[in-house]
């Protein structure tokens, strides 16, 4: 079936001293897709991923998340219909949680009691109860990205980019929290680490000199015997060195 | 406006709690107050020229700490990604700057109010007849201008693509440069730093409350052409 897209990124070039790390590049994923985004070189998904959050700049192109664009910043508009959470979590060290989603609350322009009911449930659903108001140096990086996460999905975004999130979180919680609810919700994933994401998505592409050559259902990877990894995903699209094994596995 | 407010009381603890902003007000206040050690020989014939002039070289050094303080502050924060925070929220770059040149700018402009109220307590302790305070108001205003003219090109300086450390070095440099001069070239043009140079040499000016009206409004002038320079020089980074 097809769905209306909800990540549509358009011609997206951009260059970093001289290298071209995006070409012209296609990428729309349907409303409800759960996309892990892997790329060589390493960093250029995680480029991606902030092109689309409006924290890096293309040299062209275009972007649209949820129907919106970045200049859109009605209350109804891009603060709270996009959530972005990176491998940093951004957030002060002085502040507790509580005051993190008080203030992502206030900035997303929530009165007082619809910013009180949404912290107490995301206290709640991140497991914020027993640090809720204790700084969160304190609780480490752990607590710090739990919070981002937390602070990211205050607003109940239809889209939420994720950029190799999560990492201080130990493996069993880390899935737990990346098994964003809502069908949906669109999850772009960029990650460094794909074998650690298996179940937290249903759609894989792979970027290369700049482009996305691949973008295909996980159920692919299975269907050919292959892991849910960068060689895997390489094979998949009959590059690298699995691309033989794969080729022979069809 | 709920939103900017936000930022403000933000960027005030963030400099609060790090004991930054006691920092920003004391240097000029303690400036002010050093005016009083400096012996009578150095401090010239007349006793409130000589505060104003020790109090305008204090000046340069506590303006020059203060622009390298948010230069530092401010590169580090895109750094560690608060700045990123906000802005995936929808706040617009410029409203992280402008609240970080409110905050700043209102704690050294005060600081620099009670250093001169101290300097000049200091100065006149000992006179028998008080003289006119005008020409030192509107020469310290002129001279808080010049503050915020340093500290608009501090935030110029945090928006380029430098490490904390170099970001508030080349801070330092840039407004110790501009303040500096001022005090050691007589000027006579009204320009964005003439109000240090005014508090520098109070009695070589003939209209000392024209000249420093004149400079403050060149100064904020530059101020603004600063920011606007700081907000496309953000707006075009990467964070």
């Amino acid at each position: 079936m097809l769905r209306p897209a909800a990540v549509l990124a358009s011609g997206i070039t951009r260059s970093v001293r001289g290298a071209r790390l995006l070409d012209d590049l296609e990428l729309s994923v349907g409303v409800g897709g759960r996309l892990l985004l892997v790329s060589r070189p390493e960093g250029t998904a995680s480029l991606l991923l902030r092109i689309l959050a409006g924290l890096a700049h293309a040299d062209r192109g275009n972007v649209r998340l949820a129907g919106v664009s970045r200049a859109d910043d009605s209350a109804a508009g891009w603060a709270r219909r996009i959530g972005y959470v990176g491998a940093s979590a951004g957030i002060y060290a002085w502040m507790t949680p509580a005051e993190v989603l008080e203030l992502a609350g206030r900035l997303a322009g929530y009165d007082r009691a619809e910013r009180h009911r949404r912290s107490d449930a995301a206290v709640e659903r991140y497991r914020l109860g027993a640090s809720r108001d204790a700084p969160i140096r304190r609780g480490g990086a752990a607590l710090a990205q739990r919070t981002a996460l937390a602070a990211a999905m205050l607003t109940d975004p239809e889209v939420l980019l994720l950029d190799d999130p999560l990492r201080s979180v130990e493996a069993e919680e880390r899935s737990r929290l990346l098994a964003i609810p809502g069908k949906r919700r669109t999850v772009v994933l960029a990650s460094a680490f794909p074998a650690t994401e298996v179940g937290l998505v249903n759609q894989i592409a792979l970027l290369r000199e700049g482009k996305v050559v691949l973008h295909a259902p996980v159920r692919e990877l299975d269907a050919r015997g292959l892991t849910l990894s960068l060689r895997g995903i390489e094979a998949l699209a009959g590059i690298g060195e699995g691309a033989g094994s794969a080729a022979a596995a069809r | 406006m709920s939103r900017l407010l936000a930022l403000v009381g933000l960027a005030a603890h963030e400099l609060w709690i790090s004991y930054r902003l006691l920092l920003l007000l004391t240097l000029p206040l303690l400036g002010g107050l050093a005016v009083g050690a400096i012996p009578a020989g150095l401090a010239g014939l007349r006793a409130v020229d000589g505060a104003a002039r020790w109090y305008a070289i204090s000046l340069c050094a506590s303006v020059g700490i203060g622009a390298a303080v948010v230069s530092g502050t401010l590169a580090a924060e895109r750094r560690r990604g608060t700045i990123a925070w906000m802005v995936v929220r929808a706040v617009p770059r410029s409203a992280v700057q402008l609240a970080w040149f409110i905050v700043v700018g209102g704690v050294m402009v005060f600081g620099i109010a009670l250093g001169a109220a101290a300097a000049w307590l200091t100065a006149t302790e000992r006179l028998a007849e008080i003289p006119d305070a005008a020409p030192l108001v509107a020469a310290t205003i002129a001279a808080a201008a010049a503050a915020l003219v340093a500290l608009a090109a501090a935030l110029v300086v945090a928006a380029l693509p430098l490490a904390p450390a170099p970001a508030a070095l080349l801070a330092l440099l840039l407004s110790v440069g501009m303040l500096a001069s001022a005090v050691l070239v007589p000027l006579t043009a009204p320009l964005p730093n003439g109000g240090l140079g005014l508090l520098a040499d109070l009695s070589g000016s003939a209209r000392p409350i024209a000249d420093a009206l004149q400079s403050t409004g060149t100064a904020l002038v530059a101020v603004a052409v600063l920011l606007v320079l700081a907000v496309v020089t953000l707006d075009r980074a990467d964070l």
